[in-house]
């Protein structure tokens, strides 16, 4: 609990993204979205190469919609972008991208997004899908 | 990966007990895996000091972040703006990621809550069974898959010693089995019974020197070839 | 109109173009920080010694680790389409001419005949890329607008010089055309993501962590 004159070190989610903005904006402009990415994640490979799985459509579906939207997310976006940062990529690091864009660092930057909001993945059993 | 269980809170208490402000961090890697020191687990520590400060009246500023993985400085990365208004740290990632910490912040007295059990498999939700003790020069494919080294109480590469019990069990504990046992099973089903006659130096911990992994395709970045 | 396009808006296209280059590097150099080089490890010596893979494991290796290997053909394509895209305009005799009418400067310029080709070989792997794009599952799954309209920013200015090269059309709108897609396109550049002309180069070779070609020695901040 806080008490008074307290800063908080847990940001908002607006504010995680403000202080994060220029490096936001310039990744998202900086993807030509030419889906080069696809090949070198090894969990797009494992999937039948389901595009939803493609580092590039990973980036601009979960922090770029959050970006996009300014912060204002509706529980279930929240919950559309955890299943991404989570479930869909294992931040095992090795993507690719021709023009040097910092996947990794987006997606982790959208974990630390969600945990803000207590989203985070869980491993006592809840999270599995039925 | 590594298994890692909370330390009793008396002890964590008495660390903290100096301090005026805490932030505690969690880790999103293994810590969380284990549900041992993720966000959840920072959470329920960060209440119970809380709760136990105000049942003796003190206070303290306790405040909780995670990380998604404590091994790596590019995950620390984001605390560097968080730490400057706790007067210690603490750390629930193992203790690898309790001393990066350390190293990112060497200003900042930083405390590790968990202790660092294993490197080992999951067996249930919430519990975990050592496997590995990372000798370094690993035998396993000559025991069938076992690791004597983890698995044999007394680390025996020769067989089993003459203790074991009816039933094939340790004579440590009659709810462990012999793993000597285990090893012979198996092999024999196997039909590569000899392998064994492949494993002779018994594990001394000859080398204590702190080990650098590199990993082949990158030693040509860091390492001039003679 | 001519003289206007060939002209002030000329020039005030290579300044925008230029400054907003600029302004991009200094924004690059902004959101990255230099970092210390990798300190020499040293090895341990093990009494095991290191264990190499296989030479023949090693000679084939290439294919799975680069983007070359992976995917040949697109690696191939954009190289030959960006190669172009950036030599045509340059060697142009047309535009050589232009440059020394305005700047006294007489720049190098290839046969026309080969200059041709190469416009025909830009518009043609362009419209591959158009292609590509709308038919691959997964370029398709994070294409927008934009990327079709900048593509079309891009190709205008090839297909409107060929066709007013070879008055095909009536020459004298055709070459405003020509003209005034060049300028769209110089303007577009720094501050779309047809900036990525510039970045391309200053995070490959810069930042370290993306693959870069040489020790790159900045990161991201």
């Amino acid at each position: 609990m806080l008490g008074k004159g307290e800063r908080a070190v847990v940001p908002s989610i607006k504010e995680l993204l403000d202080e994060n903005a220029p490096k936001i904006r310039f990744m998202l402009q900086l993807c030509v979205r030419c889906a080069m990415c696809a090949e070198s994640c090894f969990l797009y490979r494992m999937k039948d190469r389901d595009p939803l799985y493609m580092p590039s459509h990973k980036m601009l579906n979960s922090v770029g919609t959050l970006y996009r939207r300014k912060g204002r997310a509706s529980p279930g976006d929240l919950e559309k972008i955890r299943e991404i940062v989570w479930h869909r990529c294992v931040l095992c690091m090795r993507c690719y991208c021709p023009l040097g864009v910092d996947i990794p660092g987006i997606i982790a930057l959208g974990r630390s997004l969600c945990r803000t909001q207590d989203l985070y993945r869980h491993y006592d059993g809840s999270d599995l899908k039925p | 990966m590594i298994k890692i269980k909370r330390k009793p809170f008396a002890e964590i208490s008495a660390m903290l007990e100096p301090y005026a402000s805490f932030l505690n961090v969690g880790c999103g890697g293994c810590a969380s895996v284990c549900l041992g020191g993720g966000q959840k687990e920072v959470q329920e520590l960060n209440a119970e000091l809380e709760a136990a400060l105000r049942s003796m009246g003190k206070s303290m500023i306790i405040q909780g972040y995670t990380v998604e993985r404590a091994c790596n400085m590019f995950f620390l990365e984001e605390l560097d703006s968080r730490v400057q208004e706790a007067d210690c740290l603490g750390s629930m990632a193992c203790s690898a990621g309790v001393q990066l910490l350390a190293e990112r912040f060497p200003t900042k007295p930083v405390f590790p809550m968990i202790n660092t059990l294993a490197i080992g498999v999951d067996r249930e939700v919430g519990v975990y069974e050592e496997s590995c003790r990372a000798c370094g020069d690993c035998v396993i494919g000559y025991t069938g898959g076992f690791c004597p080294v983890t698995r044999c109480a007394k680390g025996l590469f020769n067989g089993p010693c003459g203790g074991t019990r009816t039933g094939g069990m340790c004579e440590v504990d009659p709810d462990i089995p012999c793993v000597w046992h285990q090893i012979y099973e198996r092999l024999e089903a196997q039909g590569r019974i000899e392998d064994v006659l492949k494993v002779k130096v018994p594990m001394q911990w000859h080398d204590q020197v702190r080990r650098l992994v590199i990993q082949e395709p990158y030693l040509g970045r860091y390492v001039e070839r003679d | 109109m001519y003289e206007l396009v060939r002209g002030p808006l000329a020039l005030a296209a290579f300044f925008i173009f230029l400054f907003g280059l600029l302004f991009q590097t200094v924004r690059f150099y902004r959101l990255t920080k230099p970092v210390r080089s990798s300190p020499a490890y040293k090895p341990q010596p093990r009494s095991d010694g290191t264990r190499h893979s296989l030479p023949s494991v090693q000679r084939r290796a290439w294919k799975q680790r680069t983007v070359l290997g992976m995917e040949p053909g697109m690696v191939v394509v954009t190289a030959v389409f960006h190669a172009g895209l950036i030599l045509t305009p340059l060697t142009l005799l047309s535009h050589s001419l232009l440059i020394q009418q305005s700047w006294g400067v007489r720049l190098p310029a290839f046969p026309e005949s080969l200059s041709d080709l190469m416009t025909l070989l830009v518009i043609g792997l362009g419209c591959y890329l158009l292609y590509r794009r709308v038919v691959l599952d997964r370029a398709r799954s994070i294409t927008g607008p934009m990327d079709i309209v900048l593509l079309a920013v891009v190709l205008a200015p090839f297909l409107t010089g060929f066709l007013a090269y070879h008055q095909w059309l009536s020459y004298r709108p055709m070459i405003i055309a020509h003209i005034l897609s060049g300028e769209l396109m110089l303007v577009c550049i720094p501050f779309t993501r047809l900036a990525h002309v510039l970045f391309f180069f200053l995070t490959r070779l810069g930042v370290g962590s993306e693959f870069s070609f040489v020790r790159g020695s900045r990161d991201w901040r």
